[in-house]
């Protein structure tokens, strides 16, 4: 996928090839996108590169969202996270919020949402 | 012969029967065992007292008597152990238990000395000839029984309340026959006593019991005995009729006969043996439908078939419950595929003309449509028990579509999932019935770890050629004394537990020819092994 320069980066992480399609779909047009299966994957990606903002599922094979979140927070303190999750509950929203995540979008989303979020993040 | 020996005969016979049914029996739950015990010296007890009142001569007499009063000793206290066994309380009342045994091997050495009884002071009192009187220390005796028996009935009312209908009724039948038969038991220490002279009007009482506790058992299968009953229960009352007719015969003809033939018992046997011979299969009819009609009120099939419909209802409960959870995680997992769909046609409107939309539609929108429906139809096998049906099957497919259905309460618990899946040989089995297995397992050891944990799912193949599935948490552990009752039928210690998950999981393994074990250390976590034949 080619980089426009002009828009801004998004890293997304999420191992379903629909969520996927669906994030290339609702910000495609606006942001570059990067797209990732799992955390390993991810991680791997970051050290090397610097997206503007992140879109992170929680339920992934290999490494758990939350796990992920943490060594990002690590890695790029500064780098805002959205999770996107279907496992939404109080608990885990909060946690996420502790360990440094900027935004909780539960699944199924709105499409203005998650443009909303993202939008929020980049400013 | 005095009607009161001829009670205690049958009680003698009717305990007789228990007790065998039980030691025949292959469960070995502490409860069992110990009401089997019990059994047993109420059957030492009644047939002591049986040849005590056929004694005609003073010395015999004598001898049967202090014979009966060994077991008599005992039983309060098999009584009470099985009481804490039957309630779990074992461990927790360990000290008494000893000490009650303790107080009864001292009773057993006093009474062999005759310490109990005035065998200077013995009187005629109708209908035993021989009827001691009791001496000061007799008071002890009936002292620590009464005290033991108390204590047992109050433990086995405690334990009542935290059972579930409709258990709590059958323990209070239980319990209610119970009390009848230690009540009519304990009159006969009445008569030693020349203040109270109650005659012993008790075993009647005892003769009840036991017939109460026999149609428990072979109702509601309260010790998990099923249909032995019924044949040891005919053969008993056989025995009682046959032992009726050979002894009518023999008294009959050296009372009368003997005079005309001499010395007249062989004919007397010879005899005896063609009637019993001729009336053996009358009488066995006779029997069977005299159980039927007048003592269990409805032929046996139709009770055991009340038993088993009761039984498959609860095991939906149970698996509904199963199912509940698994629902609830579904919903989760339903949500993934519908954003997608969602996503897709929220746009739908504004790209139907752009043909590469459409293409990425299509290809998307169908296989989540389609997760959705395996998602639905995963679900509805769970809630539709089915008879076994074996195939060829690699396990791992099996464990690992059972995880799948879970991951979102694993990731809900914090709980880490450790697979080790080595190259293994497939074997004969029902996929559904098994992934029930698993999925009782796996939710167990959810629930085992309410602060996170790992849970370790591993196969292996034995030396013995079979297959060895290990399923291990990192939860709260098993008490010891729960766990020779973890796959009972209607065990648990969870507040809406039915207590049938690990009963299905044992009865589903059994099926398969199988064999499960349980490893478990309180505060270290649990693991169950599972070993299947391999094709």
């Amino acid at each position: 996928m080619s980089l426009d320069s002009n828009k801004p980066t998004l890293l997304i992480c999420d191992d379903e090839e629909g969520i996927r399609e669906s994030f290339k779909l609702v910000l495609g047009d606006l942001y570059n996108l990067r797209l990732v299966r799992n955390g390993v994957e991810a991680l791997d990606l970051l050290k090397t590169f610097t997206p503007d903002a992140m879109l992170l599922d929680i339920k992934m094979p290999k490494i758990h969202g939350m796990e992920i979140l943490k060594q990002i927070k690590k890695l790029k303190p500064r780098l805002p996270v959205i999770i996107v999750t279907g496992y939404q509950s109080v608990e885990m929203a909060q946690e996420a919020l502790k360990n440094g995540a900027s935004d909780y979008i539960p699944k199924p989303f709105e499409s203005q949402q998650i443009l909303k979020a993202v939008s929020d993040v980049l400013k | 012969m005095n009607y009161y020996a001829i009670i205690n005969g049958i009680n003698s016979l009717l305990s007789f029967g228990i007790a065998v049914v039980i030691f025949l029996n292959k469960s070995r739950k502490p409860a069992t065992v110990t009401f089997g015990l019990f059994a047993f010296l109420v059957f030492l007890w009644t047939f002591f007292y049986f040849m005590w009142g056929l004694q005609t001569e003073l010395p015999k007499s004598l001898v049967w008597f202090q014979l009966l009063e060994y077991p008599v000793c005992f039983i309060h206290m098999a009584y009470f152990h099985f009481a804490l066994a039957f309630s779990n309380n074992v461990s927790k009342y360990k000290k008494s238990l000893l000490l009650g045994y303790l107080i009864s091997v001292v009773l057993a050495v006093i009474n062999s000395q005759n310490g109990f009884f005035d065998l200077t002071y013995i009187r005629n009192r109708t209908p035993f000839l021989y009827w001691p009187h009791a001496s000061p220390l007799l008071s002890l005796f009936i002292g620590s029984e009464v005290i033991y028996v108390a204590f047992s009935f109050f433990i086995l009312a405690q334990s009542i309340k935290t059972t579930k209908e409709p258990f709590k009724h059958r323990l209070k039948q239980f319990l209610t026959i119970n009390i009848i038969g230690w009540t009519g038991g304990v009159t006969n220490w009445f008569y030693f006593y020349d203040s109270t002279p109650i005659p012993p009007i008790g075993n009647p009482a005892v003769t009840f019991y036991l017939l109460g506790v026999f149609y428990l058992i072979y109702k509601h299968d309260i010790f998990d005995i099923k249909f032995v009953i019924q044949k040891t229960f005919i053969y008993a009352m056989l025995t009682l009729f046959i032992t009726l007719i050979y002894t009518t015969f023999i008294v009959v003809f050296e009372r009368l006969f003997q005079s005309f033939f001499g010395y007249s018992s062989i004919i007397a046997v010879i005899l005896a043996a063609l009637t019993i011979a001729i009336l053996f299969n009358p009488l066995k009819e006779f029997i069977v439908n005299l159980l039927e009609r007048r003592f269990f009120g409805k032929k046996l099939i139709e009770l055991s078939s009340e038993n088993i419909q009761m039984k498959i209802e609860l095991q939906k409960q149970d698996q509904m419950k199963a199912v509940a959870t698994l629902a609830s995680g579904m919903a989760h997992e339903v949500k993934n595929p519908l954003t997608a769909i969602k996503t897709f046609t929220e746009h739908l409107p504004q790209k139907f003309n752009d043909p590469e939309f459409i293409s990425k539609f299509t290809q998307v929108v169908g296989p989540e449509v389609e997760k959705i429906d395996s998602l639905v139809k995963q679900l509805l096998e769970f809630s539709k028990p089915s008879p076994l049906q074996l195939e060829k099957l690699n396990i791992h497919h099996v464990l690992s579509e059972t995880l799948e259905l879970l991951s979102g309460e694993f990731i809900k618990h914090n709980i880490k999932l450790q697979k080790s899946f080595p190259d293994i040989p497939e074997i004969n089995g029902d996929k559904k019935q098994l992934k029930q297995v698993f999925l009782n397992l796996f939710l167990n050891s959810i629930q085992a770890m309410p602060n996170g944990g790992t849970l370790t799912v591993s196969t292996s193949f034995t030396r013995k050629r079979e297959l060895l599935v290990s399923i291990s948490d990192t939860g709260i552990g098993i008490p010891k004394e729960n766990l020779p009752h973890l796959f009972d039928p209607f065990f648990t210690t969870k507040q809406d537990g039915t207590g049938l998950g690990l009963a299905i999981v044992h009865g589903i393994i059994k099926e398969h020819g199988g064999k499960i074990e349980v490893q478990s250390a309180a505060n270290q976590g649990t693991c169950f092994n599972i070993l299947f034949k391999t094709i």
